[in-house]
């Protein structure tokens, strides 16, 4: 049964906004930036668009689908007249760099985005972030933004991912029911490929969901019993649906609904499901401080927040959009994925992380713990 | 009086101060600078722009001391010496077999036995890994659908299978150095060995081989080096499976959080001694490898061991590396590049053009395609207008610091791509360089510089010294001498030089990779990028569209050019 439908749900809101209400008010912003205050902007407005278009072409940082987002920027090309020059990275890396060449007083970048907003405050507070309140705040809930600093634009569900020519109807049976657990079974020995926390900010999320936010109800035990298959470990999780794919390995975790569906219309052999508690994970965009095209960032910014710019995202891929009067058409439609028997949306959303200042912990102490319970990389 | 004297007194100044000044300071900032950035780098708690960083001997220490390093370092070692082994052993015996035997087509076997030179070890690497993944690779599934096999017929992603697939690229530098020294090796030795009737195998064994032994080691350890510095197989094939290689470690230590330049240059410096050490035993080697190897002012006719019935499974077994290096990875590419997703089986597979027509409308790419024909014409053009200033200044106008400056020269021969490119971000970081293409430009001019000077130098020494005399003796200066007299002269040599620069050039990942930027992605960086997200397809499209550039480099450098690519190595 499909129960999620934008933010109008109410099973959305209450696994999303509830899940904050536990973090207490002078933690809500610990960790993930200084909100700021004002009015939101003016929105796109005529002023803006010709100022964007003097300067030129912008520069996008960005961590998701390299394809996908060549195809949503080539839209607001078309919109605006503004060419967008597309810089793909994983999270941390990208981030990194950005960092680097800020300091230094190399301004590349006009717009971020990245997949964990607890590396911005860093950023903000070294004055690298541009205070910015997009006409389109209103919509986004609170969960997904720092005001005047970093909004989300959409959320994608971590889930299991198997290859149905590598995997019995038994063996699917098991798996489907069994929630994350279902994993753990030793029939998946050698069958399982998986990812390193260390990969970005949602293969650290959904690590840590089960090592931190879960740990009496997962915790350790669980982690050592998934090292215990002797998965093959990826750098990247969609290496790891690649070769899924491919039909090297049978199950896969970290399935992300924006690469499932893609894997899905292409004809894959795939099928996915996300069980309870589903690790969500937000892209997150900001402003340059020092974009070299400051209107055209604002203008991207505007456009990416707008009902319009979040439509245009979901001809692509499926996401949930951070605003909460967008829903994806195919949904309404029952269309693809949304039509097949197997599909059913996440129930729960596992979201606090975003504001929790240990997840924010720049240090990642999870990542060693992992390394060596994973014997992969330790030190 | 006042006429003549002062342009001599002009040019010896030029000569005593000028010009080893100016030749120093490019090569300071081409190989001196990021060679001290990198230990400099290697000494700091976090990159050189975080506020928070200071000096620190924590990284050098945890690199050098501890257990996971040291095994990365016995891995490494292990695993570049087996590179070089395999190499040298397959080297050996297709050199001998094409110098030393009738086998025929000898024309076309020894184009294809450099042609692995013209493929990107990074595209050979993804092909394996197409072809070669335990279970799902294409010749796994082939071998389990005609034979019945059961488990893994091959697997690249182990520590053997990576040592094979890297052997692989690596045999032409093996088979050009060992077959250049079989050729100036006088037949006598060998003709006395069989009038005291020694058999075909006991004269390979007991004249040739030792004949051949400097200039074997010689190889070992030239490829040694390239192989502990290669970073893009082992990074494509070693990533899920484990295998500790420090290359990877530079790499990954800069891609995976927690991000720590330091501990990245810190490990690069142990590639730098590992390099350092290899390149001492290659030179050492080189030099007996002259002294040993026989050449003759007298001609000689070299007599040719007859095959007789084992000519043709000679030619097969050549056919089996060419299969093995070309053939095979490149109908794996092929096929992925016309499917729509990875799948092993060719009757399941959802066939489509959609790749090659997103390459063809792909501003990035058409974008990638003129940098990366940017780089592979203006790279070698400079690489080799320098090496031949600093061959001609230090070989024939001997200027002062001549040893130097040729010791400067050869080093970034020790520095892998990979480490250098590391220290080349940081030096100019916060120079307009960074993020042009020009960045990467100079990365490839310091890092192939050595080769173009190899090729100069040894030109300049092939060339009678009376004839730049006689011009001079005529009134033309060292730079009218050098232009019109010297550089037509070793004209073949620099063409062959600007060939193999343009063909590292445009297949270079190592340095590229940590140096790209918005408006220099090159078609191997690019390439990874796809790759490192999952998207094979793509990746292998660009592959091919790289190699295209490459033989069609190759082929203008042999039919318009002239050029005798076996030669240039």
């Amino acid at each position: 049964m499909t129960k999620l439908t934008g933010w109008n749900s109410t099973l959305a809101r209450r696994s999303v906004l509830g899940g904050l209400a536990g973090i207490g008010a002078g933690l809500v912003h610990v960790g993930t930036g200084q909100a700021q205050t004002g009015a939101p902007s003016a929105g796109i407005t005529e002023g803006l668009i010709k100022a964007a278009k003097a300067e030129g072409a912008l520069t996008y940082y960005h961590t998701s689908d390299l394809g996908l987002t060549a195809k949503w920027t080539a839209a607001f090309t078309k919109k605006f007249g503004i060419p967008v020059k597309n810089i793909r990275g994983p999270s941390y890396p990208l981030y990194d760099r950005w960092m680097n060449e800020e300091r230094v007083g190399k301004h590349i970048a006009d717009i971020v985005q990245i997949s964990d907003p607890t590396l911005f405050p860093v950023a903000q507070k070294e004055g690298f972030i541009a205070t910015y309140i997009p006409a389109g705040t209103t919509a986004i809930p609170d969960s997904l933004k720092v005001e005047g600093v970093w909004y989300a634009m959409n959320i994608d569900f971590m889930g299991i991912v198997y290859n149905t020519q590598e995997t019995t109807a038994d063996e699917v049976k098991q798996l489907t029911s069994g929630g994350w657990n279902a994993m753990t079974d030793p029939r998946w020995h050698g069958r399982y490929a998986t990812t390193t926390p260390a990969a970005g900010g949602s293969t650290y999320t959904y690590w840590y969901m089960f090592m931190e936010e879960y740990k009496a109800q997962y915790g350790e035990a669980f982690v050592r019993k998934l090292a215990e298959h002797k998965p093959t470990i990826y750098s990247s999780k969609v290496l790891a649906f690649d070769r899924l794919v491919a039909g090297e390995f049978a199950i896969s975790d970290m399935a992300t609904e924006s690469t499932m569906t893609e894997l899905y219309t292409k004809g894959a052999p795939v099928r996915f499901f996300f069980p309870d508690p589903c690790p969500a994970s937000p892209l997150v965009q900001i402003v340059s401080a020092h974009a070299p095209k400051p209107n055209g960032a604002r203008l991207f910014q505007e456009w990416t927040l707008s009902e319009d710019g979040q439509l245009e995202w979901l001809k692509y891929t499926s996401v949930l959009p951070s605003r909460n009067d967008v829903t994806d058409p195919r949904k309404a439609a029952r269309k693809d994925w949304f039509g097949e028997p197997w599909y059913a949306d996440p129930t729960s959303l596992y979201l606090k992380y975003l504001k929790d200042p240990a997840f924010a912990d720049p240090a990642k102490p999870l990542i060693p713990i992992w390394n060596k319970i994973f014997g992969y990389r330790s030190e | 009086m006042s006429a003549s004297v002062a342009p001599r007194a002009g040019y010896a100044w030029i000569k005593r101060f000028g010009l080893p000044a100016m030749l120093g300071a490019v090569l300071f900032v081409l190989v001196v600078l990021p060679t001290a950035f990198m230990f400099i780098g290697a000494l700091m708690s976090a990159g050189m722009a975080d506020p928070a960083a200071h000096f620190t001997l924590a990284k050098l220490q945890t690199v050098y001391t501890t257990l996971p390093y040291l095994r990365a370092l016995g891995y490494t070692l292990a695993m570049a010496g087996g590179v070089a082994a395999l190499a040298c052993f397959v080297g050996i015996a297709l050199a001998w077999l094409v110098a030393r035997t009738d086998v025929p087509r000898k024309r076309l076997l020894e184009m294809c036995m450099i042609a692995p030179l013209f493929l990107s070890p990074f595209v050979g690497g993804l092909a394996w890994l197409i072809l070669g993944s335990p279970k799902a690779g294409l010749l796994n599934v082939l071998a389990r659908d005609l034979f019945a096999t059961k488990g893994a017929a091959i697997n690249v992603v182990s520590t053997t299978g990576i040592v094979c697939v890297m052997a692989l690229y690596f045999v032409p530098y093996a088979y050009l150095t060992i077959s250049s020294s079989l050729r100036n090796m006088d037949p006598a030795l060998e003709e006395a060995s069989y009038l005291n009737g020694a058999g075909v195998f006991a004269t390979a064994l007991r004249v040739t081989l030792p004949v051949l032994r400097p200039s074997l080691i010689s190889a070992f350890f030239f490829i040694f080096v390239l192989a502990a510095g290669t970073f893009s197989i082992p990074a494509v094939l070693g990533g899920a499976s484990r295998v500790p290689f420090l290359a990877v470690i530079v790499f990954e230590t800069t891609a995976a959080y927690p991000i720590d330049y330091g501990k990245s240059a810190a490990v690069g410096t142990v590639l730098f001694w590992i390099s350092v050490m290899g390149v001492a035993f290659y030179r050492y080697a080189s030099r007996a490898a002259n002294r040993f190897v026989t050449v003759t002012a007298r001609g000689f006719s070299m007599r040719l061991v007859k095959l007789r019935g084992w000519r043709w499974p000679a030619v097969g077994a050549i056919g089996v590396y060419v299969l093995l290096a070309i053939v095979l990875p490149y109908l794996a590419l092929i096929y992925t590049a016309l499917t729509r997703y990875m799948t092993s089986s060719f009757s399941k597979a959802s066939y489509s053009l959609d790749n090659v027509r997103w390459a063809a409308d792909s501003p990035e790419v058409i974008e990638s395609i003129w940098n990366t024909l940017l780089v592979g014409v203006v790279s070698p053009t400079l690489c080799l207008a320098l090496a031949v200033v600093l061959a001609y200044a230090i070989r024939r106008m001997k200027i002062r610091f001549g040893r130097t400056l040729d010791y400067l020269t050869m080093f970034p021969i020790a520095i892998p791509g990979i480490v250098l490119g590391t220290g080349i971000f940081w030096t100019y970081v916060t120079t307009p360089v960074y993020g042009t293409i020009w960045i990467l430009v100079l990365a490839f001019v310091a890092s192939y510089l050595p080769f173009a000077y190899r090729i100069g130098d040894t030109a300049l020494m092939q060339i009678e010294k009376s004839l730049e005399e006689a011009s001079a003796l005529c009134g033309a200066s060292h730079r009218g001498t050098l232009w019109r007299i010297t550089v037509p002269l070793i004209r073949p040599a620099l063409l062959s030089g600007w060939v193999m620069v343009f063909i590292f050039s445009v297949r270079e990942i190592s340095a590229a990779i940590l140096l790209a930027s918005p408006s220099n992605e090159v078609l191997s960086t690019i390439s990874w990028n796809y790759l490192d997200y999952g998207d094979q397809q793509k990746a292998a499209v660009l592959g091919l569209v790289q190699t295209l550039i490459l033989i069609s480099g190759v082929l203008a450098g042999q039919f318009v050019f002239r050029v005798r690519l076996t030669q240039a190595v």
